[in-house]
């Protein structure tokens, strides 16, 4: 592992760099990039750190629009009194990621285009020599799942799909889905938007080219709106099992929503829209009996083969019945 | 492998107040140089994947892991870790606090322990407990000697001073 590292102080700068190399990255606050290095999942040619591009940091409110630049950090997003008053999924989101010290560096944008997490492919660099006696699976180039091979279990998706069987890891790309949040992706040839909701393809790969870098987050901010996020995680700083952002708006009138969004995270490739309960809530007005209900709809197609995927199942309920709950009295 | 050439950089960190030059390789991080190189030991490599804080150091005024920082990436920083706390062979408060309420066990978490503490204390001077347990978690203690620091945090809660 050899490379070069530069620190351009714009764009543009940064774009050059990426072409005149064969294999350069960006790095923004590193917590995803220098664990893949260590994993040996990445063996680029040179590291371009953003770090140095002012115009890519900050929070701003232009009209009914907050714009988040990609080199934001975590810990700016979750102290930031703008985002606690207008999008409370937000800064919660952001506080369910890894620890304090880890987001004092780590970016929005690093950990909207963080790379798919799985025990069998890149988590700890302590085992790789384990996983090098293994099959290679699809993310190293192979033709196989190895988690595919086992039962299913609480680090894997739980809905039925061909392929790596890896959930999207990323709590702010589940909590931007579900407020309708666009991503601008910049490249040489110009810019291009994204919404997040279709920024992820089934295996967790962010649809972003090599030549693109994101460099901002648009959400819109909506009137009578409330969001929330929720997640569970089986002990402080890991990864979420299980994670549901939702955000509403409501119609003049006190309880009946106009529109709904529900998003998971760690059940699917991608965040996992929850169809069915948002299109029951729509019904009727919002109770606490019929948020119950709805609750009940989420995820019923899947096929609960083991204990691992129930309790899943049954936590992603829990949390969409608390965040709905909450979205509806955080409203504002 | 196939390019294994290592390539240097020489970088400036001001540790503790003192401005020094490092030749550090681009895959290098901010742990190796600041133990092998600067040996400045209180800097422990734990987990080396940012889960057990022991390797914490105030960079910027914000606590981070050091094992997630390259060298080349905290160019012109200015770092604060353990060794510089102690002034005029006086303890730094949170030192004090640590040692009266015998928040030590093995003592091999204890820097990042304090370091974390230090830079908590030093953002809010008076946090809630459950913003202790916030600030806290990944930071892992083997011997499970978690309550003493709380209990070391908490006496601090209010009526903390930063030295200048």
């Amino acid at each position: 592992m050899s490379f070069e590292y530069y620190r351009p102080q714009t764009v543009e700068e940064a774009l050059m760099l990426l072409s005149e190399h064969t294999d350069a990255k960006f790095y923004a606050g590193g917590s995803d990039v220098l664990p893949q290095l260590r994993a040996e999942v990445y063996d680029p040619d040179a590291l371009i750190s953003l770090e140095g591009i002012d115009s890519l940091k900050g929070i701003k409110c232009e009209g009914e629009t907050v714009t988040i630049g990609a080199m934001t950090t975590l810990r700016d997003i979750e102290n930031s009194e703008l985002l606690k008053d207008v999008l409370p999924a937000l800064p919660e989101a952001a506080r369910t990621i890894a620890s304090q010290k880890i987001r004092n560096l780590a970016t929005i944008g690093g950990n909207l285009c963080q790379k798919v997490k799985c025990p069998y492919f890149n988590q700890s660099h302590q085992t790789k020599f384990m996983r090098d006696t293994i099959e290679p699976c699809y993310k190293r180039k192979g033709r196989v799942c190895v988690a595919a091979q086992y039962e299913k279990d609480l680090l894997h998706i739980v809905v039925d799909r061909p392929g790596c069987q890896a959930p999207m890891p990323s709590d702010m790309g589940t909590a931007l889905s579900s407020l309708g949040a666009t991503l601008v992706l910049r490249s040489a040839d110009g810019t291009r938007e994204i919404l997040c909701n279709e920024f992820y393809m089934a295996g967790a790969e962010p649809r972003i080219k090599k030549a693109e870098l994101l460099t901002e987050v648009r959400v819109p901010v909506k009137k009578n709106m409330g969001s929330a996020y929720m997640s569970y995680m089986p002990s402080p700083g890991v990864f979420s099992v299980v994670s549901a952002a939702v955000s509403l708006t409501f119609a003049e009138d006190k309880d009946v929503l106009d529109t709904a969004a529900v998003y998971l995270g760690g059940v699917d490739g991608k965040p996992y829209p929850a169809e069915k309960p948002v299109a029951y809530l729509m019904e009727g007005p919002l109770t606490e009996e019929r948020i119950h209900a709805a609750s009940k709809l989420l995820l019923d197609e899947v096929n609960a083969v083991n204990d691992d995927v129930l309790f899943k199942v049954a936590k992603a309920r829990d949390i969409f019945r608390k965040a709905v709950t909450l979205a509806w009295q955080g409203r504002r | 492998m196939e390019n294994t050439e290592k390539i240097y950089r020489q970088i400036t960190l001001t540790v503790n107040g003192f401005a020094q030059t490092f030749l550090v390789t681009t895959d290098e991080i901010l742990t190796d140089t600041l133990r092998d190189k600067g040996g400045y030991t209180s800097v422990k490599r734990g987990c080396d994947g940012g889960e057990c804080g022991c390797c914490t150091v105030i960079m910027n005024k914000k606590a981070v892991s050091s094992c997630m920082v390259l060298s080349v990436q905290a160019d012109g920083a200015n770092i604060t870790t353990l060794e510089g706390l102690e002034k005029d062979n006086q303890l730094d408060p949170v030192q004090q606090a640590f040692l009266d309420h015998a928040a030590v066990q093995c003592g091999f978490c204890t820097p990042g322990m304090i370091m974390t503490a230090k830079a908590l204390l030093d953002e809010n001077p008076n946090p809630t407990e459950e913003e202790i347990v916030e600030a806290m978690e990944n930071n892992y203690c083997r011997c499970t000697g978690f309550i003493s620091v709380k209990e070391a945090i908490k006496s601090l809660a209010g009526n903390y001073e930063p030295r200048a």
